[in-house]
C-alpha cells in the first residue's frame, strides 16, 4: 500500500495487457463521485457503450476491435482511459479564471466554484479529457480522487482494478515499474509492447501507459507539445503584421 | 472500431462566439480605421474618425456582453480577471495581486484584460468625439487614438492566437492565423466604417475609405492564402472547401469588383458578410473529422 503524502507526485500506471474490460473503475469512479449514469446504449461501433469521457464519465475503458478487411484475424484492445493529469498541463495553462490548479499531489484538478465554463480549456485538451457539463455550467474530469488521497485512500478505479491494469503510486516509483514489465513482455516475444506517456507526450504525464499498438491506436496523440509554447512566437508574429498593415493603411489616407 | 482517430473534444463554440469573434474585430477595425484618418488626414477625414469612434465603443460592448452570454454561468463573468481561490498552482507566470489575476499564457485571460482596456479607450473617443467635442483638444483625442488603437491591433489579433494555443487540428496548424484574424478585423473595420460614413451622409472620406477597404481586402487575402498554404496536410479537414470558396469569391473578390466600380456600399456589405462567413467557418473547422483511415490489424 503507498504511503500517500502531499508534495509527491502520484499517477497511474496502466498496463493494458492485464485490462479486461470489466469496466469496475467506470463503476468505482461514478460510485465514488457520485456521478450519474448517461443511458449508456449500444453504439453501434464497438461492443464498448461508455464511447468516451465526459464531464460525467471520468473513466472510459476504451475497446479497440481490429479486424482484417476479409474477417479472418482480429485482436481486442482495451484500456482504462483517465485525464493524464499531464506534466505540462494544457488545460490549466489556458484556464483564464485560475479554476484549474495543479494540487499537492501534482495532479491536476477543476474547482467547480471557480469555473465559468468559457470551456477553452476543452479545445487545449490534447486529448480530449476535460468535457463541459450542461447541467452545472462548468467543466469537469478525472481528479485522481484527490479527497481520497488526502484520507490516505488510493483513487476508485484503482482500489476497484481486479486485474492491476491499473496501477496507482508515485509516478517515479511507477515508471520503473513499468519498465521492468515491459522488458518481461518482450522476454516473452510480446515485442511490441511500448510504454507511453514520457517527456515528449505534454511534458510527460502523470498517468501513462503500457500499449501493444500505435498510440492512435487507442486514440492517443503520438507526441503532443503545450498549446501555449505557440503564444509568445505567435503574438511577435502578430505584432509585426500589425505594424505593417497598419503602415499600408495609413498610406491609403495619406 | 473499424476506424480510430486522436481523441479530441470542440469547445462547441456556437453562434454567440462566432458574433463575438465578428462584432469584436470590427470594433478593433473600426476604431484603427478612425484613429488612421484622424492621424493622417487632419480634418480632411472627420467623417471616417466620427463614425469610426461612434462604431468602436457600442461595437466592443456588445461583444463582451455575447462573451458572457456564452459563459456556462455567465454570473461568474468577473472571474476572467478576479477570483479568489485564484492563488497558486494556476500556470505559468501568473499573477495575482490580491483577487485580481492574470496568466500571461492564456489568450483569453489576455484578452480579457486587453479588451477590456481598449473597451475603456473606445468609450473615451467616443465621448470626446461625439458627446463633448473639442475638450482636451486634438492633441488629447490623437494621445487617446494612438494607445487606443494599440489596444485595438490586439484585439483584432489575439483571437486567432487563442484559437492557436489550442489542441484542435485546424486552428493550432498555421501560425498565421492571428495575422490573418487581424487582417480580417481591418477589413470588417474599414468596411463598417464606410458604410456608416456614407450612412450619416457624409462622403468626404469616401474615396480614402474605398481606398483602404480595397488595400485591406487584398491583404486579407493575402494572408489567407498563406494561412490555407501554411496548413499543410491539415487543409484536408476543411474538406472540399465548398463555403470557403463563397468566402473568398462572395467576402473577397466580389467588393473588389464593385470597389472598381465605385460602389462603395455594395462592397462593405459584401466584405462584412465574408468577414461573418470567415469567422464561421474557422470556428467550426475545430469539429472537422480527420480524413478516415483503416489501421491494419498486426499479424499475432
Amino acid at each position: 500500500m503507498t504511503q500517500i503524502q502531499p508534495g509527491k507526485t502520484y499517477g497511474f500506471f496502466t498496463d493494458t495487457t492485464l485490462c479486461i474490460g470489466c469496466k469496475a473503475c467506470e463503476v468505482a469512479c461514478k460510485q465514488w463521485n457520485g456521478l450519474p449514469a448517461e443511458g449508456f446504449a449500444f453504439l453501434g461501433r464497438s461492443y464498448d457503450n461508455t464511447g468516451e469521457l465526459s464531464a460525467t464519465s471520468w473513466r472510459h475503458v476504451r475497446f479497440v476491435e481490429q479486424f482484417s478487411a476479409d474477417r479472418s484475424e482480429a485482436r481486442w484492445l482495451m484500456m482504462s482511459a483517465c485525464c493524464k493529469h499531464c506534466t505540462e498541463a494544457g488545460c490549466l495553462e489556458a484556464c483564464p479564471t485560475g479554476a484549474i490548479v495543479r494540487t499537492e499531489f501534482g495532479s491536476v484538478v477543476v474547482q467547480q466554484d471557480v469555473c465559468n465554463g468559457c470551456r477553452y480549456c476543452v479545445a487545449a485538451c490534447p486529448f480530449g479529457v476535460v468535457a463541459f457539463n450542461e447541467a452545472s455550467g462548468t467543466v469537469a474530469k478525472c481528479t485522481l480522487c484527490s479527497d481520497r488521497l488526502r484520507g490516505g485512500l488510493q483513487p476508485a478505479c484503482s482500489a476497484a482494478c481486479p486485474t492491476a491494469s491499473i496501477q496507482f503510486g508515485e509516478v517515479e516509483e511507477l515508471w520503473q515499474r513499468a519498465r521492468a514489465r515491459q522488458a518481461h513482455l518482450h522476454a516473452q516475444g510480446r515485442s511490441r509492447a511500448a510504454l507511453y506517456g514520457g517527456p515528449e507526450v505534454a511534458g510527460g504525464l502523470n498517468v501513462f501507459y503500457l500499449l501493444e499498438d500505435r498510440p492512435e491506436v487507442y486514440g492517443l496523440p503520438a507526441a503532443a507539445a503545450l498549446p501555449q509554447r505557440r503564444v509568445v512566437p505567435d503574438f511577435v508574429l502578430t505584432g509585426i503584421v500589425a505594424l505593417l498593415l497598419g503602415v499600408v493603411l495609413y498610406a491609403t489616407f495619406l | 472500431m473499424a476506424e480510430q482517430g486522436v481523441d479530441l473534444k470542440a469547445p462547441h463554440w456556437g453562434w454567440p462566439i462566432v458574433l463575438d469573434f465578428f462584432v469584436s474585430g470590427m470594433a478593433a477595425g473600426a476604431y484603427v480605421t478612425a484613429t488612421l484618418a484622424l492621424l493622417a488626414g487632419g480634418g480632411r477625414d472627420a467623417p471616417a474618425v466620427r463614425a469610426g469612434y461612434l462604431l468602436a465603443s457600442p461595437l466592443i460592448s456588445l461583444s463582451l456582453v455575447l462573451l458572457i452570454l456564452d459563459l456556462g454561468l455567465p454570473r461568474r463573468f468577473l472571474h476572467m480577471i478576479l477570483s479568489r481561490k485564484a492563488t497558486g498552482g494556476i500556470g505559468w507566470g501568473a499573477l495575482t495581486v490580491g483577487d485580481i489575476h492574470f496568466k500571461p499564457f492564456s489568450p483569453m485571460s489576455v484578452g480579457a484584460w486587453g479588451l477590456s482596456i481598449f473597451g475603456a479607450f473606445a468609450f473615451a473617443s467616443l465621448v470626446l468625439v461625439w458627446i463633448a467635442p473639442g475638450w482636451g483638444g486634438r492633441p488629447l483625442l490623437v494621445l487617446l487614438g494612438v494607445l487606443g488603437a494599440s489596444l485595438a491591433l490586439f484585439a483584432g489579433g489575439y483571437k486567432g492566437v487563442l484559437l492557436r494555443a489550442t489542441a484542435q487540428p485546424v486552428w493550432a496548424a498555421s501560425r498565421w492565423l492571428g495575422p490573418l484574424f487581424l487582417a480580417a478585423s481591418l477589413s470588417s473595420g474599414v468596411a463598417a466604417v464606410g458604410l456608416t460614413a456614407n450612412l450619416l451622409g457624409a462622403d468626404a472620406s469616401a474615396q480614402r475609405l474605398a481606398g483602404a477597404l480595397a488595400v485591406a481586402l487584398v491583404l486579407e487575402g493575402l494572408l489567407l492564402a498563406i494561412w490555407l498554404w501554411d496548413l499543410g496536410a491539415e487543409r484536408k479537414r476543411l474538406g472540399r472547401l465548398g463555403l470557403w470558396e463563397v468566402r473568398i469569391g462572395a467576402g473577397l473578390f466580389l467588393p473588389l469588383g464593385f470597389l472598381a466600380a465605385g460602389w462603395l456600399n455594395a462592397a462593405a456589405l459584401l466584405a462584412l458578410l465574408g468577414g461573418l462567413t470567415f469567422r464561421r467557418l474557422v470556428i467550426a473547422a475545430a469539429t472537422a473529422p480527420a480524413p478516415h483511415r483503416e489501421l491494419p490489424v498486426p499479424r499475432p
